[in-house]
């Protein structure tokens, strides 16, 4: 089909028009709001699609707004080699007529009828039918960028050319039902994420299954438990049999009498052999008193000559040393008074120097002062103007980002007037000079000219003669004012946020805000070369403060104690101190070696002392060790004594010998010490023995015992039957697990199959799509591909990764583009099978940018090689390059 | 000298996978005992021999160690001789010691010791109780130098496998094929082996009187025994003692076609109620067939006391009707026709080939079940 010629009746604002310059390739209607482009498309529509007696809104929407002409429309158009002419009359006199090759063939409902066969439309429910493939390739204003879906007709009809190409996808629908199913039992298993559910059977089942097995774990714990201790108390019967067994005992029990008799024999023995040996001790001891008497009056007799003669010597010796201490001490009276006179000038020359000092002191601490206090004067004015300029940032509050903000939704707002001001419908009133003051819009008085774009009902009043009220269509623009007035609204809080009240205030405050931190910067740098920080600032200066009170202070401390010495000038000051420092150094050389003379002189009387100290001592401790031996052993009784202890010596060697005799005698016949020890550790041994055989009785029985109570409350509580339910019970578990595992992946694994097959299917059945879709994808995305869905619907955009974006995800421009392109390669497709219908974009790619729009003319012009493409649009400029065929209007 | 042989009756043993029947199965080897207690009345036999087994664990609980004394307490005119066995041993403090401190029926004796013990005049019984789950060495041994009369009947008892012939009970207590003669024995009951079977001329296995797995005994015997005096050979008799019966059948298919024919074998089955069976599929069958099975598998459940059927080592080999049922073409067929190559596929485990094959299975069904309910 391509359109040939189009006139109209009665039709919105046409009162009679006609359409020119209908080409074959592209077609392009631009002109600007209020033309009447789009009630051109809707009368196309109409004639074609609707039946002459149809009396909807979208017939109604045509008729001039107080016409009583009825809507006529007459559509010229070629058809398989053929030219037909349909006209329309609707409303009024409704009438149809359907002419071939400019003969009539059809009137009124047959024409209807008729004309819909040529096009391939099926009839609907009366009022209306489905347009087939028209309703794919023609975009009616608005919805350009909706995605086309195409009907019950058109899916029909593409599906009809496809499969007479590539064939049907047989099964498909019940290949999904089959994926439903198996999604079905996997979903009651398994998560989205592929993990099983907690309280799915194989969950449960599983949970159960482990639960089994850590019960057998358990239970067959207590089951060897139970079979060590059957084992052990066989073990601890045997032994308490032979721990039991009467013989032992018995033959325990005489080795101990034995042994205890042994023992008892040896340690008499023992204590006669200790009794003789006592007595031989007795007589050693006193053969040794003797000799020893004897020793002692012959080495005292010895002692008494020796002390005699150092006695002498001694004597001789401290007198020696009385003389040379007088000479001594004579020597040191002398240096003693001569250091008594350097001291008395030593302690002159130090209050000379203690002097100076404090006039020193005194001098430098006016010269700090003089400096502390300038910095503080600094520092102080450079603080106020601190303070103030940060009292001056507060309150100017707009920042950049505000500024930002206020500014970006001014512009929104700025774009959305436009937007709204494009689309709408213009008014322009001119008051000539007998009209001043007569006329008003919505009551405010018009002077001599009005005019503007209609997007609200706006009222004008000529005096009390009349009222017209202008109102755009319905809902026109609603979203836009919406988000104009939400805009507005944001603008107004961050005005108010910003304490201002409009934007050039705000920019005037931030430029204020500017300048005051460049000042602050300025200040900061200022406080850096001076080596301050900013938030140290006070603290220093009351550091310097105190500093100054601390420099006065001392400054009078000084000035007290040199208050009678006038201040020296700096050369009298320096001969000063050089003559005082030359004096002091020669003092201290002298006294220095009158200290060494005098530490030498002492350290020989000391000398003296200490070797005359000792001497003196042991003369007096001779004197006296020599007068207490005479006592002992005086001169006269010396010989008489020694005679009597020469006896004494000989009495006691006989005694001591005769003891010896007797205890050899005894020690023969008497066990040695060893084996009374062996005699006693082995009666303990046996007798521990014997106790510990009771003790262990006594562990066996209560072991015994013990495991007898485990094993008879173990049998009875049934642990074997137990067991053995739990094993089986964890067998069945792990088998019904196994078992829903396996249908799991029976179902996963014909998933995958029928899955991949009706992919690959689909894939195949779109094939014609994809290839005529492909070089106009490539126009504008070069390498991407188009996901579509069963009804050809467009599901997403696979261009440089592995998955596809979402049609959803993708910018305005983006999908009315996508969506423009997917139509015109089903008109492609139609087209080249025969089935050719011209497509017709009404105020299309109004999102797309420049480089955008000119690649979709390029589609455009490829897609009008093949079949009539008319475009309509307000876009003078934009779609000025366009080329093509410019229709025009006559009326 | 008349008595009933017996053993294994392993009371207590549990039946989980039975679910509910459990219980019924469980009260079936109890009845056994009942059973046996009236052969031996109907017999005129005064003793009734019991080879080890008695119990299935050594730690039963109050119930299940008591029952069976009950039941043989209703039979005071016969004496029941117990033998531990590998699966109840004679340990201190263990089971026997508890049925003991429980209080014993009079009509009951323990045999706990390898000694002999007259049961009637001139008649001696020489039991072989096991002391431990495993003995390594041979515990009749003692048997050969056991002294009794000179003319006396000399019976013996004991639990395990016999040397050299293999074993299909749990006991690794070996036991020498020619004890009866070397201990000059008159009749060697034994227990362990879950069927009834003759290993010498005065030596036999008694079996269960009630069986407990499939792939064994599958109906419950006892054996009657008439010894006629020391040296004499003995008469041994079969006698049914069993309520279930335990059976396994097994086939092989060429396409499935045969499952009918099966199912009708199977039916003919007598007491079918009291069957429990394991059912074996093996060899080829088509996808129909194998579809169709479950309804014949549903049908014999309902038929039997249970059914078991095994179908792993069943391969499913769809023939062109087959497929043709899934479809003639499109995406199911293509679907089905790659689940039959990884099924054939012999590259892939098995495990991988019998989970395709189950898929094409699952295909099957669906789509059949889908165009029956269009």
């Amino acid at each position: 089909m391509e359109i040939t010629a189009l006139s109209i009746e009665g039709v919105g604002r046409f009162v009679n028009a006609e359409i020119l310059g209908f080409g074959p390739n592209v077609n392009v209607l631009a002109a600007g709001n209020e033309v009447g482009k789009s009630t051109i498309f809707r009368a196309v529509r109409a004639v074609l699609f609707k039946r002459h007696g149809a009396n909807d809104q979208d017939v109604r929407i045509l008729e001039t707004d107080g016409s009583k002409l009825p809507v006529t429309i007459s559509l010229s158009f070629s058809h398989e080699g053929s030219n037909f002419e349909i006209r329309k009359s609707f409303l009024r006199n409704a009438k149809s007529s359907l002419s071939k090759d400019g003969k009539e063939i059809a009137r009124d409902r047959t024409a209807d009828e008729m004309l819909w066969e040529i096009l391939g439309i099926a009839p609907g429910g009366g009022k209306s039918v489905d347009d087939a493939a028209f309703g794919v390739l023609w975009v009616g204003q608005r919805s350009s960028f909706e995605l086309p879906v195409p009907s019950g007709n058109a899916a029909m009809m593409i599906n009809a050319l496809i499969e007479a190409e590539v064939g049907a996808l047989v099964g498909g629908e019940r290949a999904r039902e089959v994926l439903r199913r198996m999604d079905d039992q996997i979903s009651t298993q398994l998560t989205a994420g592929g993990k099983v559910q907690s309280n799915s059977p194989l969950g449960e089942v599983t949970r159960l299954r482990d639960g089994l097995i850590d019960q057998v774990s358990a239970v067959q714990a207590r089951l060897i438990t139970l079979d060590s201790q059957f084992q052990a108390l066989e073990t601890l019967r045997a032994e308490r049999a032979i721990a039991s067994d009467p013989s032992v005992l018995a033959t325990g029990t005489e080795e101990l009498k034995i042994a205890q008799e042994s023992l008892s024999l040896g340690e008499g023995a023992a204590r006669n052999l200790a009794s003789l040996q006592q007595s031989e001790k007795h007589a050693l001891t006193l053969l040794q008193t003797a000799e020893r008497h004897l020793e002692d009056h012959n080495s005292l007799t010895a002692e008494i000559v020796a002390a005699r003669a150092r006695e002498a010597i001694l004597i001789g010796e401290i007198q020696d040393l009385d003389l040379r201490y007088k000479f001594a001490q004579d020597e040191l009276d002398v240096t003693r008074k001569a250091a008594a006179e350097i001291n008395l000038q030593t302690r002159e020359i130090a209050l000379e120097m203690t002097l100076l000092d404090e006039i020193e002191k005194r001098v430098k601490g006016e010269t700090e002062l003089k400096v502390i206090s300038n910095r503080l004067d600094v520092l102080k004015h450079t603080s106020v103007r601190f303070l103030a300029l940060q009292a001056r940032l507060t309150t100017l509050k707009v920042t950049q980002s505000d500024l930002t903000t206020l500014e970006k939704i001014e512009r929104e707002i700025d774009l959305l007037e436009a937007r709204v001001d494009a689309g709408a419908t213009h008014y322009r009133l001119e008051i000539l000079d007998s009209g001043t003051d007569q006329i008003s819009l919505n009551d405010i008085p018009i002077q001599s000219l009005a005019e503007g774009a209609i997007i609200e009902p706006l009222r004008f009043r000529v005096g009390d003669k009349a009222v017209l009220t202008l109102s755009p269509p319905e809902n026109f623009g609603v979203s836009e004012i919406a988000r104009q007035d939400k805009l507005r609204s944001s603008f107004t809080e961050a005005l108010n946020a910003c304490g201002v009240k409009t934007l050039d205030e705000a920019r005037g405050q931030f430029a204020q805000r500017l300048d005051v931190e460049r000042q602050i910067a300025a200040i900061e740098a200022e406080l850096q070369v001076l080596g301050e920080a900013r938030d140290s600032l006070g603290e220093t200066i009351n550091d310097l403060q105190r500093m100054i009170t601390a420099a006065h202070l001392s400054a009078e401390l000084h000035s007290e104690q040199t208050k009678d010495e006038p201040l020296p000038s700096s050369i009298e000051f320096e001969t000063r101190r050089s003559t005082a420092q030359s004096r002091r150094n020669a003092n201290d050389l002298e006294r220095q070696r009158l200290e060494g003379l005098s530490s030498a002189q002492t350290e020989t009387l000391q000398t003296i002392i200490t070797r005359r100290g000792p001497k003196e001592g042991e003369l007096a401790a001779i004197r006296t060790t020599l007068a207490s031996k005479l006592v002992q052993l005086p001169d006269d009784t010396c010989a008489d004594t020694r005679l009597s202890l020469e006896e004494h010596l000989q009495i006691a060697r006989s005694a001591y010998k005769s003891e010896t005799e007797k205890r050899t005698a005894e020690q023969l016949s008497t066990p040695d010490h060893e084996e009374i020890i062996r005699r006693r550790l082995r009666v303990e041994r046996l007798e521990q023995a014997q106790r510990n055989q009771h003790t262990r009785l006594g562990d066996l029985e209560r072991q015994i015992s013990n495991l007898e109570g485990h094993i008879q409350a173990a049998g009875g509580d049934g642990i074997g039957e137990e067991l053995a339910s739990l094993e089986q019970l964890a067998a069945m578990a792990a088998r019904d697990a196994d078992r829903i595992e396996q249908r799991l992946r029976v179902a996963q694994l014909l998933r995958t199959a029928v899955k991949d097959a009706l992919d690959e299917g689909r894939e195949r059945y779109q094939a014609p799509i994809h290839k005529h879709l492909h070089p106009y994808l490539n126009d504008l995305f070069p390498g991407a591909t188009i996901e579509l869905g069963e009804g050809f619907e467009v599901i997403g955009l696979k261009r440089a990764g592995p998955s596809s974006e979402a049609i959803g995800r993708l910018s305005d421009g983006t999908q009315e583009q996508i969506a423009v392109l997917v139509r015109l390669a089903m008109g492609a497709l139609l087209a080249e099978r025969g089935q050719i219908v011209p497509i017709i974009l009404d105020d299309a790619l109004v999102y797309s940018d420049d480089e955008r729009i000119q690649r979709m003319f390029d589609s455009l012009t490829r897609a009008g090689t093949r079949q009539q493409v008319i475009v309509l649009t307000c876009r003078t400029r934009a779609f000025s390059t366009l080329g093509g065929t410019t229709l025009s209007i006559a009326h | 000298m008349k008595f009933i042989h017996t053993a294994d009756w392993q009371i207590g043993k549990v039946f989980k996978r039975f679910g509910g029947k459990e219980e019924t199965l469980q009260l079936a080897r109890l009845e056994a005992i009942e059973t046996l207690g009236q052969l031996a009345t109907d017999e005129n036999a005064r003793h009734v021999l019991v080879a080890g087994d008695v119990y299935d664990s050594e730690a039963p609980g109050e119930i299940t160690l008591r029952a069976p004394l009950e039941r043989m307490r209703q039979f005071p005119n016969i004496t029941w001789h117990l033998l531990p066995g590998n699966h109840d041993p004679h340990r201190p403090e263990g089971i026997w010691d508890r049925i003991l401190s429980a209080g014993l029926p009079s009509n009951i004796h323990l045999c706990l010791e390898s000694k002999p013990v007259e049961i009637e005049p001139a008649v001696f019984l020489l039991p072989s109780p096991l002391l431990r789950k495993s003995e390594i060495r041979d515990v009749t041994e003692w048997m050969d130098d056991a002294a009794t009369p000179v003319g006396a009947i000399r019976i013996g008892l004991a639990h395990g496998a016999v040397i050299g012939f293999g074993t299909e009970g749990e006991a690794s207590n070996k036991i020498d094929p020619a004890r009866q003669r070397l201990a000059t024995l008159d009749y060697l009951a034994l227990g362990d082996w879950h069927r009834t079977l003759q290993i010498g001329a005065g030596t036999w296995y008694s079996g269960t009187p009630e069986p407990d797995r499939a792939g064994s005994q599958e109906e419950g015997r006892a054996l009657v025994v008439e010894v006629y005096g020391h040296g004499n050979p003995p008469q041994v008799r079969e006698a049914p003692t069993g309520r279930f019966r335990w059976i396994t059948r097994e086939f092989d298919l060429v396409d499935g076609s045969e499952l009918e024919d099966i199912e009708a074998r199977l039916r003919a089955l007598p007491q079918l109620s009291k069957t429990i069976l394991r059912l074996r599929l093996k060899g080829t069958t088509s996808l129909a067939a194998r579809a169709g099975f479950s309804d014949k598998e549903t049908n014999l459940t309902a038929a039997l006391f249970s059914l078991e059927a095994d179908l792993n080592d069943l391969e499913v080999r769809p023939t062109d009707a087959d497929l043709e049922s899934i479809d003639f073409d499109g995406v199911l067929r293509l679907a089905a026709d790659r689940l039959q190559s990884q099924a054939e596929d012999a590259t892939l485990s098995g495990d991988a080939r019998h989970i395709a094959q189950e898929a094409l299975t699952q295909l099957y069904i669906t789509v059949t079940s889908m165009t029956k309910a269009a």
